[in-house]
């Protein structure tokens, strides 16, 4: 039997469209209950790696040869060391100046979803909120996607020891993306050293790990890791903490976050740019009996800084960040 | 850094003069098949290939022809090293109900009102031409007979041209852009 309350707020929903303004527009809201769930599904991990931070026009910077958005960012310069000299020597120059790079948008969309009205009405469910949800977690997967796609470039290739080949060993001194064989403490503890062999030293503040991998990070007895620890994941699992001083998201995306893989992150100020200029937005359209919906936004990322980015893969054979 | 350098939004067109239905348009989207070897512009004649991504000219006797929306060279299509914006280009597709302006089309045809378009790629290209030139589009003459040549997959029909004297029909948009307008069709070639 259907749910009368259900039934009657898809009715006000629908009902409410027929105003004289065809358009409806309202920021995406959580989803609902009273359905059967067939898959989990997950909001973004890229927007908890890298806070996204609202622009407006006032903020995007004009060029002369594209009308495509842009935010142009600075760079923190790099300068020559000092040295010493005998006295009586005067300093060398060193002209003052900073790269700079840009920050590029584009739309992410969901398909369009349509119906008749009258098909609507009779689910037991608040349909259009729960296809809203569901836009809003695809729209947010495949900023993931788009995303990782930017770190495993920034990485580079796997175990590449070659600067010629691997152009994150050129440029910051230390690969990017290795096998440390399997996991225990040292090869963790090993994993942690990789941002800070670069020629950056920095420190990272997040790794992001699937929810498969993390029950071998579960499994690491209290010889390698300490008896509270050990016995307090075993009982409960390992729900999102701090443990090596780093936060550990835990994704289901393991299309993106392979089995055996963690990546690490320095903090956000290091790392790059996450900009919404339009946050996620719903938009419907009622005309007659046709109801139809989708959602988009437009951001820009980038994950800009090779030195603020690692991946450890823990199987196959010991492969140092440094060659 | 690899930093990019756009073209100008004007350069290169793809304008929809009638028939634009807005959010209800028939387009298509899709990976270009490969950034750095098969570039295309804005207005480029683009088609399928096997791995559903979308290449500069036919890529069959009975491939649909595209009219891109965006070129590669344009910064939501591929940007600058690790930005994540990017990926993907659309396309009108050959059954579009649309009139088209483009700026892709072989400069030395000669463009009547319904003279049949076909791809420059398998039509007169030459390597020394360049590799955007991969997506023109040029004329074919029909058979003696009046009907569709052989082998020909025809991608568009010429609409009005400019009829002033060496002009070879080509129009010249409000920037100096030679344009030609046509209707994208879809008719696959006869053996």
């Amino acid at each position: 039997m259907l749910n009368p309350q259900i039934q009657a707020e898809n009715e006000t929903m629908l009902h409410g469209l027929t105003s004289d303004d065809s358009m409806v527009q309202k920021t995406a809201a959580n989803g609902v209950n009273d359905y059967l769930r067939l898959q989990a599904r997950e909001d973004g991990f890229a927007r908890r790696v890298q806070p996204p931070i609202g622009v407006t026009p006032t903020d995007l910077d004009r060029q002369v040869d594209t009308v495509k958005p842009v935010i142009v960012k600075d760079v923190e310069p790099n300068t020559p060391s000092a040295y010493s000299v005998p006295f009586g020597n005067v300093p060398l120059n060193h002209y003052i100046d900073a790269p700079r790079y840009r920050v590029m948008f584009d739309r992410i969309m969901s398909h369009r979803y349509i119906a008749d009205v009258a098909n609507l009405l009779t689910y037991d469910m608040d349909i259009r909120q729960i296809f809203n949800d569901l836009m809003l977690k695809d729209v947010l997967g495949e900023e993931d996607r788009k995303y990782m796609v930017a770190v495993n470039a920034a990485v580079g290739p796997q175990n590449d020891t070659n600067p010629l080949t691997n152009p994150r060993l050129a440029e910051i001194g230390a690969l990017g993306n290795v096998t440390v064989g399997a996991m225990d403490r040292t090869t963790l503890s090993h994993a942690m050293k990789g941002l800070a062999s670069t020629t950056r030293h920095l420190s990272p503040s997040a790794g992001l790990i699937n929810n498969v991998t993390i029950w071998d990070v579960v499994a690491l007895d209290r010889i390698q890791i300490g008896g509270d620890l050990a016995e307090d994941m075993f009982k409960n699992g390992f729900a999102e903490m701090k443990v090596m001083n780093l936060n550990w998201l835990i994704t289901i995306k393991t299309d993106l976050v392979p089995n055996d893989v963690i990546y690490y992150f320095a903090p956000p100020k290091f790392l790059g740019d996450f900009y919404t200029f339009e946050d996620v937005t719903v938009s419907t359209k009622h005309e007659n009996f046709l109801f139809e919906m989708f959602c988009y936004e437009m951001l820009g990322a980038t994950v800009k800084n090779r030195g603020a980015v690692a991946r450890v893969q823990f199987n196959g054979s010991f492969q140092d960040w440094t060659v | 850094m690899a930093i990019l350098t756009p073209g100008q939004n004007f350069d290169h067109l793809c304008d929809p003069i009638s028939g634009y239905r807005g959010m209800h348009d028939l387009q298509i989207h899709g990976s270009p098949a490969d950034l750095v070897n098969l570039p295309f512009f804005k207005g480029g004649l683009l088609s399928l290939n096997a791995s559903n991504q979308l290449t500069p000219g036919l890529s069959s006797l009975r491939a649909m022809p595209l009219f891109a929306l965006n070129g590669t060279n344009e910064f939501d299509v591929v940007s600058d090293e690790g930005n994540i914006s990017g990926g993907t280009v659309g396309a009108y597709t050959g059954m579009s109900s649309v009139e088209l302006v483009t700026t892709e089309f072989d400069p030395t045809a000669t463009y009547a009102p319904n003279s049949l378009l076909v791809d420059y790629l398998n039509h007169g290209w030459s390597a020394p031409d360049g590799l955007p030139a991969k997506a023109w589009v040029t004329v074919v003459a029909p058979a003696g007979g009046g009907e569709v040549p052989v082998g020909e997959n025809i991608a568009g029909v010429v609409s009005q041209v400019n009829l002033a004297s060496g002009a070879q029909g080509i129009n010249v948009e409000v920037y100096n852009q030679p344009v030609i307008r046509f209707w994208p069709v879809y008719c696959p070639a006869r053996a």
